[in-house]
């Protein structure tokens, strides 16, 4: 199920009205859990038994860690928790792209061997319910985090709809101690967690999906001549349709949360008002970002070692993030790119320790910093190596003359208008919160504002795109 | 609560701003709603791979499905094609801007069928390597396999919505409208197509509006190893129609303007078409050449004039009936 389509409407109205009802706070978590099941299951109904072999498994190994006397016992939990966890994830995302790499180097040996045939569907956000589940026994088992008592409440934690299949990656140590005590949205959430929820809506419906989604296709895709002006086109157009798509997917369930009481972590701000590249991992997928640095780069040393070993853990974490978004080598060059990114920066970063204070050099760093970012995103939307490189030789201006393919002057104005206002407002406001801005506007203006993207999210014709992120 | 979860932030007034918003959307959209049917613009269905699954989910194993592109969709009527063969089931599955192979494909592989296919003879799609328009109707045909629950209801919702609400149309999205705007100075005056629930497309050209399409409407150059690729996928998929007493029948359908000029200068028909049906071995009805065909207005080019299907209708039912009775 989407947000953004009618089903979803009556099924929250549904959730909702039974989570605000005088039933006891036990029936209404079975309810979320039920519910969250039924969200999940309306893709692929079998994929909610992984869903629940995850849950089952962490639980239980949870208990029985925090129980261990030894360690080597709780070790043995937590390696069946990895095991179990990763495996599936491995198996199902990574298992074709393995098996084809493998005949690959055996052929490049001599060795021919087919690969048998992974004929599987990737169960939708299987990457991030492995990660919420797996902060719960990695939490347990550093004896950061009690084991739950209560199997309903842990899979709440696990499946709460809002938050599944696309995050924001909400940690048990959130989550968890917000089902201790009954939740319901006061009339200030709720007036919020609408307010989030159409904007959300609008950015995916309006920007990404009614104006920036149709040029990407045509500029990305596969066998295309690109022109300079084109590559640029459908670069930008695509740096603007992933951020309105998942900020836009993150608002939804910011605000879907927040209706029914809970709060989720924030995962965007303003991104492209990054200065450098560690500002921008501040601000772009921050659940993921700081899911990696607290599982991932801090684990492997983080920066407490030498120079040297610090960029290779940097390096390591990159990687490790690019290849969590899609079992593909161009996922894991987007990763090495920002990797490298990362590291020349620390580099720099020696020279100039401070963000300056006069706006022009800070606005330089902007731009170079998103501009540098653009060329990483022609390796995540292109579906092979050729059309990415096609793409970035286009960009640096080796492309071939020709008319182009975006034969829409509206269409392609549009997209530049849009990319323009997305940059703006993100420079704009890059060092306070949108919510922030939404609350200094008077209630007529920002009334004006919502009703507007209203009237825009019914004629935008965005249709019903699935959520660029599902698909991790 | 821990510190890095969502600052929740009190907006100020805010059932007063989302009392407005819904009031301001509302009053709006009911505006926006009347200016359109004041205009003439009627409620109409929006042309989705769904529209497409239920049809073809319909289709019956004895019946006649109609493949091809905009032409087609827009050029037979399956009600009237229907009548004209005394009441055998006709399904309208050609898809705007695709090309039919996979779903011949599709129907070769359907066990069940064993009825009649008029497929769409259209040089461009045949003889060229296409951009997309292979992937368009091969999407259409794997979305009838989505195992997903919930998008089928989601399509009867919205298709509820689409029936009743005029600002849903297509022509009257907001990128659309600008596009419009741009290339004629004007808001649309009405509708330009409208579809109904069989996926028939009524082509509504205004009477004094010619707009033929320049003749560089073709993808990609004529290539040798395209049509070859393509005839022997059509050849494999004709024969399994055929080994189960299935018939397949290639029709060209009216063309005229640059459009006609260029096909005939590329790809003369009297020609080309004989020679796919040969390959093919295939019967072919040429519009060009059906007796007592009525002027048919093709207005831009390659769609006919809603008005004139009907009868153009009747001459391709009464061809493809005399047809298959020679066959039999």
């Amino acid at each position: 199920m989407v947000f953004n389509s009618l089903v979803f409407v009556i099924f929250f109205a549904v959730v909702a009205a039974y989570h605000h009802s005088s039933a006891s706070w036990r029936s209404k978590k079975l309810v979320l859990l039920v519910a969250s099941y039924v969200f999940y299951g309306a893709w692929n109904p079998p994929f909610v038994l992984l869903l629940w072999a995850s849950t089952i498994l962490d639980f239980y190994c949870a208990l029985a860690m925090e129980r261990s006397k030894t360690v080597p016992r709780r070790k043995l939990f937590m390696g069946l928790s990895l095991l179990g966890n990763l495996g599936m994830l491995g198996y199902f995302k990574y298992g074709h792209f393995v098996a084809e790499n493998v005949s690959h180097i055996l052929h490049v040996i001599g060795i021919v061997w087919t690969p048998p045939a992974f004929d599987l569907v990737l169960p939708v956000g299987i990457s991030f319910y492995t990660f919420h589940t797996l902060s719960y026994t990695l939490d347990v088992y550093r004896g950061e985090l009690a084991a739950r008592r209560s199997i309903v409440d842990f899979a709440v934690a696990v499946s709460f709809f809002p938050q599944l299949v696309a995050g924001p990656i909400m940690r048990a140590s959130s989550f968890l101690p917000q089902l201790d005590h009954e939740k319901r949205g006061s009339a200030a959430q709720w007036s919020n967690g609408l307010t989030l929820f159409v904007i959300g809506l609008f950015q995916k419906m309006v920007l990404a999906d009614g104006i920036l989604a149709p040029i990407v296709d045509v500029s990305f895709q596969p066998d295309g001549t690109h022109s300079f002006a084109d590559a640029w086109l459908g670069t930008l157009s695509f740096s603007g349709q992933i951020f309105f798509d998942f900020a836009g997917y993150s608002l939804c369930a910011l605000g879907i949360a927040r209706c029914l009481g809970f709060e989720l972590v924030d995962n965007f701000k303003q991104p492209y008002g990054a200065y450098g590249f560690s500002d921008f991992w501040r601000r772009w997928h921050i659940s993921l970002s700081t899911w990696l640095r607290d599982y991932l780069y801090i684990p492997l040393g983080g920066n407490r070692g030498t120079a040297r070993r610090t960029e290779i853990n940097l390096m390591l974490t990159m990687l490790i993030g690019g290849l969590w978004h899609g079992a593909s080598w161009s996922f894991v060059v987007w990763g090495g790119l920002h990797g490298a990114y990362l590291v020349i920066e620390r580099r720099v970063r020696g020279l100039r320790p401070a963000e300056p204070t006069q706006f022009s050099a800070v606005a330089m760093g902007i731009l170079i910093t998103y501009v540098l970012t653009c060329f990483t995103w022609v390796f995540f939307r292109a579906s092979d190596f050729t059309t990415a490189w096609e793409m970035v030789r286009a960009m640096v201006g080796f492309s071939t003359p020709h008319p182009g393919q975006v034969s829409s002057i509206v269409r392609g104005l549009l997209c530049v208008l849009t990319v323009i206002g997305m940059l703006v407002v993100h420079v704009r406001i890059r060092k306070t919160h949108m919510e922030d801005v939404l609350a200094a506007m008077s209630p007529v203006l920002r009334g004006s504002l919502l009703g507007l993207m209203l009237v825009a999210i019914v004629i935008s014709g965005g249709g019903q795109r699935a959520f660029i992120y599902f698909q991790f | 609560m821990p510190s890095f979860i969502s600052s929740f932030r009190t907006l100020p007034h805010g059932w007063r701003s989302l009392a407005i918003a819904v009031g301001f959307a509302l009053c709006a959209l009911a505006g926006i709603e009347m200016f359109w049917r004041a205009r003439g613009f009627h409620p109409t269905l929006t042309n989705t791979s769904w529209l497409w699954c239920e049809t073809r989910g319909r289709v019956a194993s004895n019946g006649v499905v109609i493949l091809g592109s905009s032409r087609l969709q827009t050029g037979l009527d399956p009600v009237v094609l229907s009548d004209t063969l005394g009441g055998r089931p006709v399904s309208q599955l050609a898809i705007v801007g695709a090309n039919p192979i996979p779903a011949l494909l599709d129907l070769a592989n359907d066990a069940s069928f064993n009825g009649v296919v008029l497929f769409e003879y259209m040089p461009r799609r045949l003889f060229t390597p296409d951009f997309g328009s292979t992937e368009r109707t091969a999407a259409f045909v794997a979305s009838c396999r989505d195992p997903s629950v919930i998008a089928p209801i989601e399509a009867k919702l919205e298709r509820e919505l689409e029936q009743r609400l005029v600002i849903l149309n297509d022509d009257l999205q907001f990128v659309a409208l600008a596009s419009f705007f741009a290339h004629h100075k004007r808001l649309p005056r009405h509708e330009s197509e409208r579809l109904r629930p069989d996926r028939f497309t009524e082509m509504l050209f205004p009477e004094d509006e010619h707009t033929p399409h320049a003749p560089d409407v073709w993808d990609a150059p004529f290539t040798g190893t395209a049509f070859e690729e393509h005839l022997h996928e059509l050849h494999d998929a004709i024969a399994k129609i055929k080994a189960r007493g299935g018939k397949v029948v290639l029709y060209r359908s009216p063309i005229s303007h640059d459009i006609l000029a260029d096909e005939e200068a590329r790809f003369p028909a009297n020609v080309w078409l004989e020679r796919t049906a040969r390959a093919l071995d295939v019967p072919a009805i040429d519009y060009a050449t059906l007796p007592g065909l009525p002027p048919v207005d093709t207005p831009d080019g390659e769609h006919p004039r809603a008005r004139d299907v009907p009868a153009l209708t009747r001459v391709v039912g009464q061809a493809l009936a005399s047809l298959l009775a020679t066959e039999r």
